[in-house]
């Protein structure tokens, strides 16, 4: 599908009649490859999905999983590869990162655009569509205590609270990860969170139970574009 | 699944010989064009420059495609220059393609094709442009519709389709979240 690229270039011979110019600045090398502008959504279309852990009916199951979710929700991951009529994708299971197999005629595929990394750092999260900074802003993370799990995960339900004034806010991601140090919270169990907040002098700092808050007005913008299956990638300060 | 790709080729003047070079006409080349190099771009500062206007085939009038610019600067840097796309009512910019000298810039853009595409240059401060630069149109090709398939998918030769579709916005559910909040 990736379309094939012609580049023609300055720099070699013949030579640029503009060359004499003093270069500014640093060289930039920003060459985005459609794997890297894009990820890939697998979305059910079975009522349940088995998750294997090689590309083979024969394998062991690692979860099977309903769609739709228990939310109502439907059940999507994210796919890391294909081969041979199989989609290997991450699970939102624990172990936090565990991924499995599904079979290619079980999903539906389609592309997303965007992504988004948290730095627990620099308490910032950032959306990226098709590679290119949208949005920068900040957000609060989980206490020393209870923090927010490092890893690679992706949105997988998108909760409406009846009540936006709530410490939830107007909406509440779900993602594939969960507490590493909560098994269960709040009587769920343990699923970590990308949502709104009532408090929003907390942002920018280290207050949660390991959930990421924005501010509603953030939470509010990115629910009109965001698609579940959208990889939230979380680093550290030493990441 | 198998798409189409429309390549229009921009190249301005000093990098005509050697982009020809680098031409691999891939099969199906009946959509290939070509825009003939211009001489080094010169204008006033802030102006646009029309660098080609290139036909969409008819089919391909509608149809939501991606769009894709590749530029690479050559030694000379001009900041401020803008590559400016135009097809139906949509229009997208890609800046910064000569603020470094070797700099290289991918953009992508899923949009709807009107009968035309239009290629501009928005020269920066110094008035001038060096830039070569491809355009490539991707398209999906239609295909037919899957047939049925009644036996259990468990069952069935499993088969992956590439992912065409861009998918959409999630749809929020009423619930009370148990997230660790």
């Amino acid at each position: 599908m990736a379309t094939a690229m012609v580049l023609a270039g300055c720099g070699g011979p013949p030579v640029d009649p503009l060359s004499d110019r003093s270069p500014v600045g640093p060289t930039v090398e920003v060459e985005l490859t459609e794997r890297e502008a894009y990820s890939t959504v697998a979305t059910a279309s079975l009522p349940r999905i088995e998750a294997r852990v090689a590309p083979d009916l024969d394998a062991e199951v690692i979860v099977d999983l309903a769609h739709p979710t228990e939310s109502g929700a439907p059940l999507v991951f994210q796919v890391i590869s294909e081969r041979d009529g199989w989609v290997e994708v991450l699970l939102p299971v624990r172990p936090n990162g565990s991924t499995g197999w599904v079979l290619g005629s079980a999903v539906e595929l389609t592309r997303n655009q965007y992504r988004i990394e948290v730095d627990t750092g620099t308490h910032r999260l950032t959306l990226f569509e098709r590679g290119r900074v949208r949005m920068e802003v900040p957000v609060a993370i989980g206490t020393g205590a209870t923090p927010t799990p490092l890893g690679e995960f992706y949105l997988t339900e998108l909760l409406q609270p009846p009540d936006p004034t709530g410490p939830y806010g107007t909406y509440a991601y779900g993602l594939s990860g969960y507490s590493e140090t909560l098994q269960s919270f709040n009587g769920g169990d343990g699923v970590i969170g990308l949502h709104g907040t009532n408090e929003p002098s907390s942002l920018g700092s280290d207050v949660s139970h390991g959930c990421v808050r924005l501010a509603n007005e953030t939470i509010n913008e990115l629910v009109k574009i965001l698609p579940l299956g959208t990889p939230v990638v979380i680093t550290g300060p030493s990441s | 699944m198998s798409r189409r790709t429309t390549r229009i080729l921009g190249v301005f003047a000093a990098v005509v010989a050697l982009a020809v070079g680098l031409i691999v006409v891939p099969a199906g080349a009946e959509d290939d064009l070509t825009v003939k190099p211009d001489e080094v771009i010169r204008g006033q500062p802030g102006s646009t420059v029309t660098v080609a206007t290139e036909q969409i085939p008819a089919d391909l009038v509608g149809n939501v495609c991606d769009v894709r610019i590749a530029t690479v600067n050559g030694s000379s840097v001009h900041p401020g220059n803008v590559v400016i796309t135009r097809t139906g009512d949509q229009v997208f910019e890609t800046p910064g393609i000569e603020d470094s000298p070797e700099g290289k810039v991918t953009d992508i853009s899923s949009v709807t094709l009107g009968e035309t595409l239009t290629l501009d240059l928005r020269l920066g401060d110094d008035g001038l442009s060096s830039l070569g630069f491809t355009v490539a149109v991707d398209c999906p090709e239609p295909t037919p519709a899957p047939a049925q398939v009644e036996s259990p998918p468990e069952e069935s030769t499993p088969t992956v389709l590439p992912a065409q579709q861009v998918a959409p916005p999630a749809d929020p559910v009423s619930g009370n979240p148990t997230f660790t909040g």
